[in-house]
């Protein structure tokens, strides 16, 4: 079944359709919110937020983008909504994301990376460290695997500032990396 | 292979790894529960503005039936309401419909939505 027609179906009051779109839906919107909400009960429960605004909200949706895409930015602005509401959002401040790139470009890592499976978890666990900001870019482009102009589209951010963002976020991991590295192996 | 194509590799692989997340079993049956609860709330304040108009309606109906009564047919003035007294049922039974249908309802609705 195709956007166009499941949305036809929902709106013609099909719930097992509803219910279909939210099957086939609920891990990206899962992985946006939960990159950016901390804790599991709040982002569940801001996950059946986002459905019901995409339920109530369907009749606007004319196809110009990917369903997908147009469920992502509703759930991006919900959690942000949200984070802006607890004043738990970390904006990143242009200064200390340039200096930080700045750093880490500056520095050269001669050794190699021993064990791979510890380096992956360790850069799973450091991602949570990372701006709000920073976190979604990563998940939208490696997991959801969306292009930047489609991530444009969902956060609203200029694709440029998509693509240093990610360079940002890489470079910031692995000066963490090399950091921990450096603790553990010495 | 130099140590720098041997991050971007395992970076990328790591970023692509599903980070396990999970929702709960019954997260599709609260999305519909929720939206079955906002669309009830949406009847009921609906139908909330429509006894609000009929009371406002019949209210207005009185102050001109007394106003007919008390020019044209005085010696009928014991059968007409007070149309302050009137105004006060209305004003009163808006406010029980409202706390009725519309805030117990939302109450509910919030609640439901945090026992889910």
């Amino acid at each position: 079944m195709n956007d166009a027609e499941l949305v036809k179906r929902v709106l013609e009051g099909n719930m097992s359709a509803f219910s279909y779109l939210v099957n086939i839906h609920q891990k990206l919107v899962l992985h946006i919110v939960r990159r950016m909400v901390a804790s599991e009960e709040v982002a569940a429960d801001i996950c059946q937020d986002v459905f019901v605004k995409v339920y109530q909200k369907l009749g606007d949706f004319k196809g110009q983008s990917k369903l997908s895409t147009w469920i992502a930015s509703i759930a991006y602005h919900t959690a942000i909504n949200y984070l802006r509401k607890k004043k738990q959002l970390n904006e990143i401040s242009v200064e200390d994301s340039l200096s930080c790139a700045r750093e880490v470009n500056q520095k050269e890592v001669e050794e190699p990376f021993v064990l791979e499976e510890d380096a992956k978890k360790l850069l799973m666990q450091k991602v949570e460290e990372l701006p709000q900001q920073y976190r979604i870019v990563l998940t939208l482009y490696y997991l959801e695997e969306f292009s930047y102009k489609e991530i444009e589209e969902i956060t609203g951010m200029p694709e440029g500032t998509v693509k240093s963002y990610i360079s940002r976020a890489k470079a910031l991991l692995r000066e963490k990396l090399t950091f921990v590295k450096q603790e553990i192996w010495g | 292979m130099n140590t720098e194509e041997r991050y971007d590799e395992i970076f990328e692989s790591a970023m692509r790894e599903d980070p396990g997340y999970k929702l709960p079993n019954s997260f599709v049956d609260g999305v519909s529960s929720r939206i079955a609860r906002k669309l009830a709330l949406k009847i009921q304040v609906r139908m909330l503005w429509r006894s609000a108009l009929i009371l406002v309606g019949l209210t207005l109906l009185v102050f001109v039936f007394n106003y007919v009564i008390a020019s044209y047919y005085p010696k009928l003035a014991k059968f007409t309401i007070s149309g302050y007294f009137m105004v006060v049922v209305t004003v009163v039974v808006l406010f029980i419909l409202f706390m009725d249908r519309v805030v117990l309802s939302y109450l509910e609705n919030r609640h439901g939505s945090q026992l889910k």
